[in-house]
């Protein structure tokens, strides 16, 4: 089992401190939720992890191998918030390049897949893209996997069908999951943690959301 | 006794020889190392592909009218098109990035390709341009 280790993260932007003590660690088999607030710095903290974002400092390995951009050689996967597959492409083709060839049976027997595979993107709905976007991600080569926001412009029915697809992928993958619907996340997670003032804080019961602030206990 | 000319068609030449060889050399490098990358080296020219072509015959053309010794010159030309692609795609296609990110390729990586791959096209076009010019 692999570990993913996220340690001392400092951003800055124009001298305010975004992330200045951020530690974590994900090994394969655990979903990680990380909740915050808008602006916290979530997105940030997933797109150092990933190496398409420059930290002032920051160290991340993976079982002690430092590594300088997650996704070289598919260590990692991210799902970023907007739409990034590339128009005029059949969904199928671009699948082959980013699915697993030991999870290509599984995702070929989505039905989002079947109804889709001979498709364009411009061709699905918003939310139908969505859904193939982050099913593709999850079925990615990578070790460890990043979501941002996988809940967000989905139907609720769409986002329960989610939750059993990435404890699944979490039995051979490590998953880092953040997004603004909490309770899907404290649902599908094994551990939560919270990023508040730039800082991680490990939550090990759900109330410590209150008392932190980011629920209002209401 | 040679002309000047002849000099400097020679150099254009070889110029022209060590620069196919270099982008063949990638390609095959690429194509040794990963199984799929001819495929994204193709979805990732594809958008790309007719602007860089008109940048090929517009320097053709140039070359047409003031005679094969500007072929290096003209080179600059077809810079100017990868320059201005790259900041084209830039700012208008960045999200797709992601997608080739995710298949565990650099950015940087992938404009490499391409325009390996791109003059490789423009070398062969002009080598038959000059033969049809003979």
């Amino acid at each position: 089992m692999k570990t993913l280790k996220v340690d001392s993260v400092q951003l800055e932007f124009d001298g305010r401190k975004i992330l200045q003590s951020v530690y974590l660690n994900c090994t394969q088999g655990e979903v990680i939720g990380l909740l915050g607030r808008n602006g916290c710095g979530k997105s940030s903290l997933l797109k150092i992890i990933f190496g398409t974002l420059e930290a002032n400092y920051r160290y991340v390995s993976i079982d002690d191998q430092f590594i300088h951009k997650g996704y070289h050689n598919n260590r990692i996967a991210y799902l970023p918030q907007h739409n990034y597959l590339p128009a005029g492409i059949e969904i199928e083709k671009l699948a082959k390049q980013i699915v697993d060839p030991q999870s290509w049976a599984e995702f070929t027997a989505l039905p989002l897949f079947q109804r889709n595979a001979g498709k364009k993107i411009h061709e699905l709905s918003g939310g139908e893209l969505r859904q193939l976007e982050t099913m593709l991600i999850i079925h990615s080569r990578a070790d460890f996997i990043l979501l941002d926001e996988p809940f967000t412009h989905i139907s609720p029915i769409q986002a329960e069908e989610f939750k059993p697809v990435i404890r699944a992928c979490a039995k051979r993958k490590g998953i880092i999951v953040t997004d603004h619907q909490y309770y899907n996340i404290l649902e599908v997670s094994d551990k939560v943690i919270l990023l508040a003032d730039g800082v991680t804080k490990h939550i090990n019961d759900n109330s410590e959301l209150i008392t932190y602030g980011y629920l209002s206990g209401k | 006794m040679p002309d000047c000319s002849f000099y400097a068609i020679s150099i254009y030449r070889l110029r022209l020889a060590i620069v196919h060889l270099l982008a063949i050399h990638s390609i095959l490098l690429a194509i040794h190392s990963m199984s799929d990358i001819r495929k994204l080296i193709w979805y990732f020219y594809k958008p790309i592909f007719l602007w860089n072509l008109a940048f090929s015959f517009a320097c053709l053309w140039l070359i047409g009218i003031n005679g094969v010794k500007v072929a290096g010159l003209v080179f600059f030309f077809k810079l100017i098109g990868y320059a201005s692609t790259t900041y084209l795609q830039s700012y208008t296609a960045k999200n797709v990035y992601m997608y080739y990110r995710n298949a565990g390729y650099s950015i940087r990586r992938m404009y490499a390709y391409v325009y390996a791959v791109d003059i490789a096209i423009y070398s062969a076009m002009l080598a038959t341009f000059i033969l049809i010019k003979r």
